[in-house]
């Protein structure tokens, strides 16, 4: 397993690179440095002597990859490209190109209120998810089952932006229950976060249900199962103990790779109910053409995600032991 | 909150008593969410501010800098300029607009002098006068805001700076820093303020413009720099980060010929030609006064590790002081005890008395304790929250207002009914703004100045008809435009009716479109009958766009609609600003749809977009001509009543400038924008200004009737949510007890 | 003319219709006469709800066809009502095209109002101004020029709902079949390469995978979209692109799975030639999860089609989506009345589209999946 772990760590920086240089081409393609100065600076006030102090003064008045200028290798190193995007290798975030502010502590403001919303929704989602799909699974077929599957299946063809704005003008407006929208730490935090949370479950509920129900119902026709029957344990020590655990081992394998979204935060739950997280700040970095955050998001993105993939292994590794992990085999 | 329970519905088969057992903690879950409903409201603020006089308002875009020589943006101009003052503002009340002092003691003395340093008389053309002098006297016992900065110990350093203070933890805020103290304002604060705006390394959007009418910025510019260089080579900033700490310039002793410091309250301005609007740019915040402290505060190292920055934390003699920063979620300014006594006005505009505006004549500035400023992504929760009495006006007006306004006979707008009854009051200004759509008069087809290609841009103006789209969009808020110049904003020159496009609706006495086949006709002598051009394929027009803002579709439907009965074809080619941008400096578009905001209330403001030379192709993509025209008639007129005072001559100048405008049509003329401002009752003193930022410290709040009607129109509806969770959970419980077999 | 201008034209799109929709019947026969096909569509038959789904179905792909087959006809004189003809020649001028769906809409299309009224009204929304004046507020409701002919209602520049809703039937569609046609595909190549033959394709593969994966869906997206342009085509291939990764796991893993069979293990063993494997045995083996994956992709990517429309990466002006039918319903929530006409109503299309493809996904995989079978 060691050895399976150090070969997945040996994939983490050339994946990091390859990232890095992906953002990198897609970014560059779409904006030169010049149309970041102008968009930073606004029409009234790009004279070509400030758009090139913007520049110089953020280093994008460097070549983009090659500085046929310099001598050595400050070729490659005096290009926006190495000091820009492969800085982040070396851990340098940078300050973010139009607020010149720190990238770092930006991140780690925003992050909080980011996880108060989707750590609730993931948890809750993945709760729900399984009670209902062992639920579900043990009555197929019957009337239960046939109505969750019915709901979910409706819950899953409706886009978020209904269940946002149909959530907002029930709950806020006829209802009065929760603020429109807003953030709060602290004592009131509940209530703010209490309709944001609910609207995320509500719109990842149905897709997770039928997934899950699947898996157990795979679980539920195996031998195993049969053979407990027949020793006489209770339906619901199989259900919750042997076949959940040994459905775990996909649902594990997915839940890590949700990090990813934990963490960069759920834009859309974001935009609507003004919470100052991540998903928030990454949008209005792609809109104000802030390379310097975006490249960061998509960086924390990439290694998050390789967390996830890494954290899933070893999930995996522990939740069945039979897996030799490095065999080859795995689906 | 629903969601979260629900754990244990681990029914096994056997007796009911132990079946009762597991429905426990199902039970259990289901009164502590009954509980929790229990403290469902939907008040979005802190409890602790209910009933203070506090204004709630909202922006929508994040506030990037309210660093007074950079910031360009209007909402971020509300909060500086309620921070910082500048030598001249607008008086509140009165209509048209009227600068008064502010800062200055009285109006600035002018003098233009000729070639020889001869004093010229006002109305000496701009050609004679080779420079002006402008003498600024500041008001007597105006002091900053009390802030760290100013604090001093006995050998005149700032004891905030100590390694006693860094070093302690929870300084996140001027405010929390131990020694803090005021100033009086010196004229130097302004001579800083001025010179600060050449340095490069803020990219100041108004440098060029500046440059344009005051002596010896570009100089400055490079003694700055200079001066930068100089100290960054210093052995102790050997090793520095010039991007995370750049150092401070000590602006005082930077020559700078464009303004002198004659004592501690006077400061001469010189300018290098004749241009009267200067007045107007002393009322813009790029003149308010930066003390140099401030910017040696800010610049210390451990002070930036801890974020604080000038471009968050202005420092100012205003009204309010930063109370809470945090751009990306709330803003909240608070009265800045060292405010000097400015009392309300006590005389208005006709009408202000009995609009109750008057109320408050005499009462000491500013009248609301504390303003927040709310950030929303999204107009949908700011409506609601307006709705609910959450904010005391509806913040940016933009989509929201469409249908609960009502049209009058005479085009007057009132509020519906249910707005009405609540009290809500409507309050209406014309923005000095100018919607168009431009024409690249360096097109082939759509450009050109000929009789022929003037006839084309013509009809498409007609069929273009901004009455009906002015009534669409904005439910006839807005003001179809006929010129350039917006009426009724307090500038002078707009113009009544386009001849070209409009005719007199006999029955209202308004301006209407001419008639379709009146366009026809002229599409027919341009060269198109029915829209078929001498290719025989229908005129296929490029409509050029950024995908920005919502409702841009519709936009673009209703032109292809307009152009559908001409026979000529739209057809719409979105892309990003950027790309826009490009095609604007190369010239290689048609039709494209633009707004202008006026700086200052002064027709030279608008009329400077067609001036020949400041043609966007030409100058490389930066010109403020759009549409690249060039007429010679135009440029005459418009160097004639540039530096012009108002008066009938003027007037008559900008009647024939308008009138070529029309003929030549580079712009369809679109539209003024009128924002239309929902207030609740309980906020007093609301006038708009489209000028002036500094309307904050006249506003008054009536916190108790605020608080009595948000009790009233939110009583929270808990019973739906209740019989839900009871059913859910009564639903598992029912489960839960049932005896179970196998699945 | 370049290729994009090809399929711009009415010729270039009527052909590639055909010819998709050929390859469509084309593959529907083989599989039908495959036996194992044609018991999964015995048990197709008997579930109620998948028939009735796909008729639904049905429904909108003949909608979907008849808007992407089109002819240009004469134009028309805005002035006179007759043909136009060149002036110098005397020839008939064609006008821009329309689709088969708006010749047969041309009524709805035609019947426009000034702006905004509910389903079936008799008047619009707005309030005319009265002619002659006096003070007090004379605000009449305008009467429609077609009163009672939109079902639907009709939105801000009075365009009927019911036909915006009916045009973006195609957009939904070219959007969740052209994505998946592009991911599927590329992820079934991939996915059992790379799980059979292991080494050093495996391990590229899996590197390009994890590259593209991890960078966040609605960047990629958002990015492509800005280099290559908004419009119908690049957004489905930037989904596309971005989607086919964890299908490609998937398939890997099965692949993995099979490559240890017994079966597969003798053919290896006998020589046979890799493609033949693959094709023979691998490919029929995994296609039942192809398949799901694929019906379940195809609704996901109609409904993310709504989400990127609002963060403005949506499809471009000219086409409409219910996507942006949602996005301006943003705005028009917030008048009073409430106008909530054009929300609902591409709620309600989406839904019709999406709820149908998903039971239909649901059966097809319980018919094959031999379990299941209820003979």
């Amino acid at each position: 397993m060691l050895i399976y772990l150090l070969r997945r760590l040996a994939y983490v920086i050339p994946t990091l690179i390859g990232v890095n240089l992906l953002v990198f081409a897609l970014f560059f393609l779409v904006n030169t440095p010049d149309d970041m100065a102008r968009e930073a600076l606004g029409d009234k006030a790009s004279s070509p002597e400030q758009l090139a102090h913007w520049k110089a003064s953020r280093g994008y008045d460097l070549p983009l990859l090659w500085n046929g200028g310099a001598a050595g290798a400050a070729k490659v190193t005096r290009t926006v490209l190495w000091t820009k995007s492969l800085s982040l290798l070396w851990g340098d975030l940078g300050r973010s190109d139009m607020t010149r502010e720190l990238i770092g502590p930006a991140l780690r403001e925003r992050v909080v209120p980011s996880l108060c919303v989707s750590l609730p929704v993931f948890l809750a989602t993945l709760l729900l998810n399984i009670v209902l799909a062992m639920q579900s699974a043990r009555r197929r077929g019957g009337a239960f089952d046939m109505n969750v599957q019915l709901l979910c299946v409706l819950l899953m063809s409706v886009s978020s932006l209904i269940y946002i704005i149909a959530g907002q003008y029930a709950f806020a407006k006829v209802m009065r229950l929760t603020p429109v929208s807003g953030f709060q730490p602290g004592r009131d935090m509940a209530l703010f976060l209490a309709l944001p949370v609910v609207t995320g479950v509500v719109s990842s509920l149905g897709g997770g249900v039928r997934l899950y129900r699947t898996l157990f119902l795979e679980e539920m026709g195996r031998d195993y199962v049969r053979t407990a029957r027949a020793k006489g344990l209770s339906e619901a020590r199989i259900l919750y103990v042997h076949v959940l655990r040994n459905a775990l081992i996909p649902i594990v394998t997915n839940v890590p790779l949700q990090l990813l979204m934990l963490m960069t935060g759920n834009m859309l739950l974001e935009n609507f109910f003004s919470i100052p997280g991540l998903g928030g700040y990454t949008i209005g970095a792609l809109r104000s053409q802030d390379f310097a955050v975006v490249r960061t998001m998509v960086f924390l993105g990439s290694v998050l995600y390789m967390l996830g993939m890494l954290l899933s292994d070893i999930c995996y590794c522990l939740a069945d032991p039979r897996v030799r992990l490095g065999g080859g085999a795995r689906p | 909150m629903t969601t979260k329970s629900s754990t244990g519905t681990t029914a096994r088969g056997g007796g009911l008593g132990p079946r009762l057992w597991r429905t426990a903690p199902l039970c259990l879950c289901l009164c502590l969410c009954l509980l929790a409903t229990r403290g469902c409201r939907n008040d979005p603020w802190p409890s602790a501010w209910s009933g203070s006089d506090t204004y709630y308002t909202s922006y929508t875009a994040e506030i990037k800098t309210l660093d007074p020589a950079v910031t360009y943006y209007h909402h971020e101009g509300v909060i500086l300029e309620s921070i910082v003052e500048m030598p001249l503002g607008y008086d509140y009340l009165r209509r048209p607009y009227e600068l008064k002092p502010m800062l200055l003691d009285r109006m600035p003395e002018v003098t233009w002098l000729d070639a020889a340093g001869r004093a010229l008389p006002d109305d000496a053309p701009a050609a004679e006068v080779a420079r002006g002098e402008v003498l600024l006297t500041l008001r007597e016992g105006v002091r900053f805001q009390p802030h760290p900065c100013f604090a001093r110990d006995a050998d005149g350093r700032n004891p905030n700076l100590s390694e006693g203070v860094l070093g302690r933890a929870g300084l996140s805020r001027p405010g929390d820093f131990p020694h803090q103290s005021t100033r009086e304002l010196r004229a130097d604060d302004l001579r800083t303020a001025l010179t600060r705006l050449c340095d490069r390394r803020l990219a100041s959007p108004v440098f060029s413009n500046l440059s344009s009418f005051v002596e010896g910025m570009p100089a400055c510019s490079e003694a700055i720099a200079a001066e930068v260089a100089r100290l960054e080579s210093l052995p102790e900033n050997a090793g520095r980060d010039r991007e995370l700490y750049p150092v401070c310039v000590d602006y005082g002793r930077i020559p700078f010929a464009g303004a002198e410091v004659l004592d501690g309250r006077r400061l001469r301005l010189r300018l290098s030609r004749k241009y009267p609007q200067f007045r107007y740019w002393l009322a813009m915040h790029f003149f308010s006064p930066v003390p140099q402290e401030a910017l040696e505060f800010y610049s210390h190292p451990r002070i930036a590790d801890r974020g604080l920055q000038l471009r968050l934390w202005p420092v100012g003699t205003g009204a309010y002081r930063m109370a809470e920063c945090l751009p990306h979620e709330r803003i909240v300014l608070e009265r800045n005890p060292a405010y000097r006594d400015v009392r309300y006005p006590a005389q208005g505009a006709p009408g202000d008395r009995e609009a109750g505006l008057l109320d408050d004549a005499g009462q000491r500035l500013p009248l609301t304790g504390r303003i927040v400023f709310n950030f929303e992504r999204e107009p949908l929760p700011i409506w609601m929250k307006f709705q609910q009495g959450y904010y005391d006006d509806n913040g940016i007006p933009a989509d929201m207002l469409d249908a609960s306004v009502t049209v009058d006979a005479s085009g007057d707008i009132g509020l519906g009914d249910e707005f009405a009854a609540r009290g809500v009051r409507m309050v209406k200004s014309v923005q000095a703004t100018t919607y168009y759509v431009a024409f690249n008069l360096l097109d082939a087809t759509v450009g050109g100045l000929s009789e022929r290609q003037c006839k084309l841009r013509q009809a498409i103006s007609i069929a273009l008809d901004f009455h009906e789209y002015v009534d669409i969009f904005s439910n006839g808020r807005d003001i179809a435009a006929q010129s350039i110049i917006p009426p009724g904003a307090g500038i002078s020159g707009s113009c009544d009716l386009n001849p070209f496009t409009d005719e007199t609706d006999p029955q209202t006495g308004r301006p209407r479109r001419l008639p379709l086949s009146h366009a026809r006709r002229l599409l027919a002598e341009a060269g198109y009958p029915g829209g078929v051009g001498p290719d025989g394929r229908p005129l296929t027009l490029h409509f050029d766009d950024s995908s920005s803002g919502s409702g841009w579709k519709t936009r673009h439907q209703w032109l292809r609609a307009r152009l559908e009965p001409l026979g000529i074809v739209l057809e719409s080619r979105v892309t990003d600003s950027n790309r826009l941008r490009d095609k604007l400096s190369r010239g290689d578009w048609q039709l494209m749809m633009r707004a202008w905001v006026a700086d200052y209330p002064d027709p030279e403001n608008f009329l400077f977009l067609f001036y020949g030379p400041n043609a966007t192709v030409a100058n490389g993509g930066h010109g403020m001509n759009y549409s690249n025209y060039a007429s010679e008639t135009f440029d005459a007129l418009f160097r004639r009543l540039e530096t012009m005072p108002d008066g009938p001559e003027r007037a008559r100048l900008l009647a024939e400038a308008n009138r070529v405008l029309q003929h030549d049509a580079p712009y369809v003329f679109a539209y003024h924008r009128r924002d239309l401002l929902l207030v609740h009752r309980w906020l007093r003193n609301y006038k708009p200004h489209t000028m002036a930022n500094t309307f904050l410290q006249f506003l008054r709040v009536r916190g108790a009737e605020r608080e009595a009607a948000r009790r009233e129109w939110n009583p929270p509806l808990v019973w739906p949510v209740r019989l839900a969770l009871v059913l859910a959970f009564g639903a598992a419980i029912a489960a839960a007890l049932r005896p179970q077999g196998r699945g | 003319m370049t290729l994009a201008e090809a399929l711009g034209s009415w010729t270039g799109q009527n052909l590639l219709t055909l010819a998709l929709a050929a390859l469509a019947v084309w593959g529907g026969w083989r599989c039908s006469r495959r036996e194992h096909w044609r018991l999964a569509w015995r048990q197709l038959r008997r579930r109620r709800a998948a028939m009735a789904s796909l008729v639904i179905l049905s429904g909108y792909l003949l909608v979907a066809l008849l808007d992407s087959v089109g002819w240009r006809s004469p134009a028309v004189s805005p002035d006179t009502g007759e043909p136009l003809r060149r002036p110098d020649t005397g020839e008939v001028v064609l006008d821009g095209g329309r689709s088969a769906l708006d010749h047969l809409l041309s009524g709805l299309r035609r019947r426009r109002e000034r702006s905004y009224s509910a389903p079936l009204a008799d008047t619009g929304l707005a309030m005319t101004r009265m002619g002659e004046g006096g003070r007090g507020r004379v605000a009449v409701p305008e009467p429609l020029r077609f009163p009672g002919a939109h079902p639907l209602g009709t939105d801000r520049v009075g365009e009927d709902v019911l036909y915006q809703a009916l045009k973006s039937i195609r957009t939904g569609m070219v959007i969740g079949v052209l994505t998946t046609l592009l991911a599927v595909p590329l992820a079934l190549l991939l996915g059992i390469l790379s799980g059979y033959f292991g080494g050093w394709v495996d391990d590229l593969l899996q590197y390009v995978c994890i590259v593209l994966s991890s960078i966040p869906t609605i960047l990629f997206i958002a990015a492509f979209m800005l280099v290559f342009g908004q419009g119908l085509p690049q957004l489905c291939l930037a989904m596309g692109i971005a989607s086919w990764t964890g299908l490609y796991r998937l398939l890997r893993g099965e692949t993995l799975r099979l490559r240890e069979a017994d079966y597969i293990q003798a053919a290896i063993g006998l020589g046979v030639p890799h493609w033949r494997i693959l094709l023979r045995h691998i490919v029929p083996n995994v296609m039942h999860l192809v398949l799901i994956t694929a019906i379940l992709r195809f609704s996901s990517e109609v409904l993310a089609e709504a989400a990127l429309t609002y963060l403005g990466i949506g499809v471009g002006a000219d086409t409409y989506s219910w996507g942006s039918m949602i996005n301006d319903a943003r705005t028009e929530l917030t008048r009073e009345p409430l106008v909530w006409w054009k929300l609902t109503a591409a709620f309600a299309f989406m839904l019709g589209l999406v709820l149908p493809a998903n039971l239909l996904g649901d059966a097809v995989r319980d018919a094959l999946d031999p379990r299941l079978r209820t003979e």
